[in-house]
């Protein structure tokens, strides 16, 4: 098992966000989490990623963490392939060929002098992933990273994804039912705040998957009705 | 271009009717007299008028760079760490309203056992001057680094000092500038007025205290006068004209 998360309580003074988070994640899975918006999803990743603390629970997991947040949060002092070292250098790696690599792996051959201001926003959150992707990570969070993206864009971006990360394990977190479904391999739905495992779904259609086929349409449904039955 | 015209015709109007006035002299006679004291220099202190402007020039430069090298370090000290920030700020804040003028009699006497006596007060008002607007423009920048950044950098393992060294020193340069500009500025200010209150043999407040003290030589006041506006005008344009320079803003 990659990563086990045992009943993750948090609350923020009165503000309970999580009520005992539990699931599990598979050594190169790919698992969505959804919820409604401000329902503790982010909490969850960011306490994933060790920079909050639950307030109790525990979290099993052992190596490399690569984070891609909703906005791109790249140094605007730093070029796209300084951007792309900077995870690296904070391991003491300072590798620009490796970054180099890694820009020409998503889509971004040619622009590694340029600056963040210089790129679209599809382009600078795949600088991001390139970043996160540097350190070779064991386990990839990913938060709403394509929540500010157009429509296209982002249909593209998701079907570039999965070639890209492939065999790792990713923890991905939307609130966009048709990208889980398109994405995962397992998808944790949760409750409105305080957030609960409301459902595990997994997810066995074949990947690429097609938006319009039956099956797709089904589960749409399915978990659309789920959500909206809520209170 | 038409509007710089039109406001430099309105200056040169406005400036003609405070001459017919009161005795301030007419701009064709300041212009006159200032290119010969640019060339010549002025009888009674021995100097042209770029020669004072150098030596009050030199004796700014050196007092903000005293000044900057200071302020800068401790900005972004205060702004990154909280323990330093709540022992420095309070006091700055208390020594931040007083006029930088208001030090020199004070300085006067504990720097009386120098030689150089009045050359180091003067320093030390510009210190003052130039130290206080370039702490304040760091610390802000330093203080208001976005979260989002070091929280970025948090979740790629990064320690205090790769932040304040990836993170908030970078996003300080800004600040960093522009206390730069407006701590020149201000020293530039107090080095005339201190250069005003004691005999320092050269520079544009001397010399300027020199001309109204010989019997009111109003035509060499205002050259000096003029002098002290270019030279300001000028170390701002310039400063700017670094900021600008910047290649991710």
């Amino acid at each position: 098992m990659a990563l086990v998360i045992k009943d993750l309580k948090k609350s923020y003074g009165n503000l309970k966000v999580l009520d005992g988070v539990s699931f599990n994640v598979k050594d190169s899975e790919f698992v969505c989490v959804i919820g409604r918006s401000g329902c503790g999803k982010t909490t969850l990743l960011k306490i994933i990623a060790g920079i909050e603390r639950a307030d109790s629970g525990e979290i099993i997991f052992n190596g490399r963490i690569g984070f891609v947040f909703q906005e791109d949060r790249l140094l605007p002092w730093k070029t796209a392939l300084e951007n792309v070292c900077f995870s690296l250098e904070l391991l003491g790696i300072k590798d620009y060929e490796r970054a180099k690599k890694l820009l020409e792996f998503v889509g971004l051959k040619g622009f590694e002098n340029y600056y963040p201001k210089q790129l679209s926003t599809g382009m600078r959150q795949r600088v991001a992933f390139a970043r996160a992707l540097a350190i070779d990570p064991d386990l990839l969070l990913m938060d709403e990273p394509f929540a500010n993206l157009d429509a296209q864009t982002r249909e593209k971006m998701q079907e570039e994804l999965l070639k890209l990360v492939k065999d790792k394990t990713v923890v991905f977190v939307t609130h966009s039912i048709d990208e889980a479904i398109y994405l995962a391999d397992k998808i944790i739905v949760l409750t409105p705040r305080p957030a609960r495992v409301l459902k595990e779904i997994e997810i066995e259609l074949e990947k690429p998957r097609d938006r319009t086929s039956k099956e797709f349409m089904k589960l749409k449904r399915d978990i659309n009705l789920l959500l909206s039955n809520l209170v | 271009m038409r509007a710089r015209v039109t406001s430099f015709l309105i200056a040169i109007v406005l400036w003609c009717i405070l001459s017919y006035t009161v005795s301030v002299p007419y701009p064709h006679e300041v212009f006159i007299k200032f290119v010969e004291l640019l060339i010549y220099p002025e009888p009674i202190l021995g100097k042209t008028l770029v020669q004072h402007a150098l030596s009050s020039i030199l004796r700014v430069l050196v007092a903000s760079l005293i000044a900057f090298s200071i302020a800068i370090p401790l900005g972004i000290l205060c702004g990154w760490f909280k323990a330093i920030r709540e022992v420095v700020v309070p006091i700055v804040e208390v020594l931040r309203p007083i006029p930088p003028i208001a030090w020199i009699p004070l300085a006067y006497i504990v720097f009386a056992p120098l030689p150089n006596t009045v050359y180091v007060s003067q320093l030390f008002i510009v210190f003052v001057g130039a130290f206080f607007p370039c702490f304040v423009s760091v610390f802000d920048y330093a203080r208001n680094t976005p979260n989002e950044l070091i929280e970025m950098a948090k979740v790629f393992n990064a320690n205090d000092l790769a932040i304040l060294r990836h993170i908030v020193i970078p996003y300080s340069v800004q600040g960093i500038l522009t206390g730069i500009r407006i701590g020149l500025g201000v020293g530039w200010m107090c080095i005339i007025a201190a250069e005003m209150l004691a005999t320092s043999g050269s520079g544009l407040g001397y010399f300027i205290m020199v001309m109204y003290e010989v019997g009111g030589r109003t035509t060499e006041i205002v050259c000096g006068i003029a002098m002290i506006g270019i030279i300001g005008y000028l170390m701002n344009y310039l400063l700017l004209k670094v900021e600008r320079m910047i290649p991710w803003r």
